[in-house]
């Protein structure tokens, strides 16, 4: 559980959000709305520690977490087989891991493209099918689903969802998506900077 | 096709050198291009030849290491302290600019003349390949970086898979510049400090007894081994981009 008390963050004179408190209960969905320039991706990279400049307290920081950053993140020179197998800690079992990732993101067949051969969406699917690949208890994704189709976005969301319920994943999702966030255990409205 | 009409180039150009030499007819200003050939295919069984051709070599390759190695060494502290940055950039700006003759002349009064050569293509170098690796490690993509690290992957393979190839561009650019670069400035120097044994060695004699003739075969054979040294050394870069 990840435990925030009184979190204020700035840069410089501007105030980004201040007075934050809430937690974020091991296994839960949590997302994370507000309008742009509210501090929706400084607080995710709060909260899993990339950033460590803050007032307050952030409690239990996960050690290790999988990631989909708001851009892709993809290495341009590797092909993406590569660019997924990167991310496993050995090679043992890596092309089945990759596979199995990639067929769930419906990038099976390109595990051979560059990135650069992949449209936007695609390029998406792929830091998802990344994310999904790594094993942590964690899970951080900054828009995860922009730049992807409905139906796509839709079928992804189930099998994202299903395997972290299965797996006991704990989601902090950045959104603006009234889907998404509807099926979310927690919200953190920043626009309104209330907890839901 | 493309190599056929490279080799359809070089001899339209030969083919000029000839009418030239023809037209001038003096063979102290311009042998003509059979003639100097001819010498260095005479030159060819001579041991001093190979032998001298690989002292210079050798001191073309030292002073390539060095600056290699020195250039990306100082390139790595600058990125990492700005205090280092500014002590070390002007100098490298300055010495960019000092005319290669004045480092062979400066370096004359305190070196020996077999050193003088290594020493300059140092210096000659040495900003070039400092300033491609400055300017890669500060292009370095920080997000790119930064994801290596939230997905934990160790040090090594963070700079492997990640740095290293950003890197690698900056770093065969610079070498290959650097290898042509350096190949020239160490016949300069050697033509200037006159070390027993070079080709320089060799270009100063032909000068001296106006050996015109053998001054355009060692000549040919500088280009020569020129164009084959940079082949190789893209080719050697290129096997490394693979390895990569």
């Amino acid at each position: 559980m990840i435990k925030v008390v009184n979190l204020k963050k700035s840069f410089g004179a501007e105030l980004l959000f201040s007075n934050l408190n809430f937690v974020i209960p091991k296994g839960s969905i949590t997302a994370i709305m507000g309008i742009s320039g509210k501090g929706k991706t400084t607080l995710l990279r709060l909260l899993a520690g990339l950033d460590k400049e803050f007032e307050g307290t952030i409690e239990n920081v996960p050690e290790k977490a999988a990631w989909v950053f708001q851009e892709d993140r993809l290495l341009p020179w590797l092909n993406l087989y590569d660019n997924l197998a990167l991310v496993l800690p050995r090679k043992e079992g890596a092309l089945a891991a990759v596979l199995a990732a990639l067929r769930l993101v419906g990038l099976e067949g390109d595990k051979f493209k560059m990135p650069s051969e992949l449209s936007g969406g695609m390029q998406r699917r792929a830091a998802l099918a990344r994310a999904l690949l790594f094993q942590a208890d964690y899970m951080f994704l900054d828009e995860p689903f922009a730049a992807l189709d409905r139906k796509t976005k839709l079928d992804i969301t189930e099998s994202l969802f299903a395997l972290a319920k299965e797996k006991g994943r704990t989601l902090v999702i950045v959104t603006h998506d009234a889907e998404i966030v509807e099926r979310a255990d927690n919200i953190i409205d920043l626009g309104e900077a209330r907890i839901i | 096709m493309r190599k056929l009409k490279s080799a359809g180039v070089l001899l339209f150009w030969i083919a000029v050198w000839q009418v030239v030499a023809m037209i001038i007819d003096r063979e102290l200003i311009l042998p003509t291009p059979i003639q100097s050939f001819s010498l260095l295919i005479k030159l060819l069984p001579q041991v001093f030849f190979w032998k001298d051709i690989g002292v210079t070599l050798s001191r073309v390759a030292l002073g390539l290491v060095i600056s290699i190695v020195a250039g990306v060494a100082l390139a790595i502290s600058c990125h990492s302290s700005r205090l280092v940055y500014r002590l070390v950039q002007p100098v490298m700006s300055t010495v960019k600019t000092v005319p290669v003759m004045s480092l062979i002349l400066l370096f004359l009064v305190f070196m020996k003349s077999g050193v003088v050569p290594i020493a300059v293509c140092t210096m000659a170098c040495l900003p070039i390949v400092f300033s491609n690796i400055y300017q890669a490690l500060e292009n370095v993509d920080k997000k790119l970086t930064e994801m290596g690290k939230a997905f934990r992957l160790p040090r090594q393979k963070i700079f492997f898979k990640i740095v290293a190839p950003q890197i690698k561009p900056y770093f065969n650019s610079a070498v290959v510049v650097c290898t042509g670069f350096a190949w020239k400035t160490v016949v300069t120097a050697e033509v200037l400090s006159i070390p027993a044994s070079s080709i320089g060695y060799n270009l100063y004699i032909s000068k001296t007894y106006l050996d015109t003739p053998m001054l355009f075969a060692w000549t040919i054979g500088i280009i020569i081994i020129s164009v084959v040294i940079e082949k190789a050394i893209k080719a050697m870069l290129r096997l490394g981009d693979e390895k990569v």
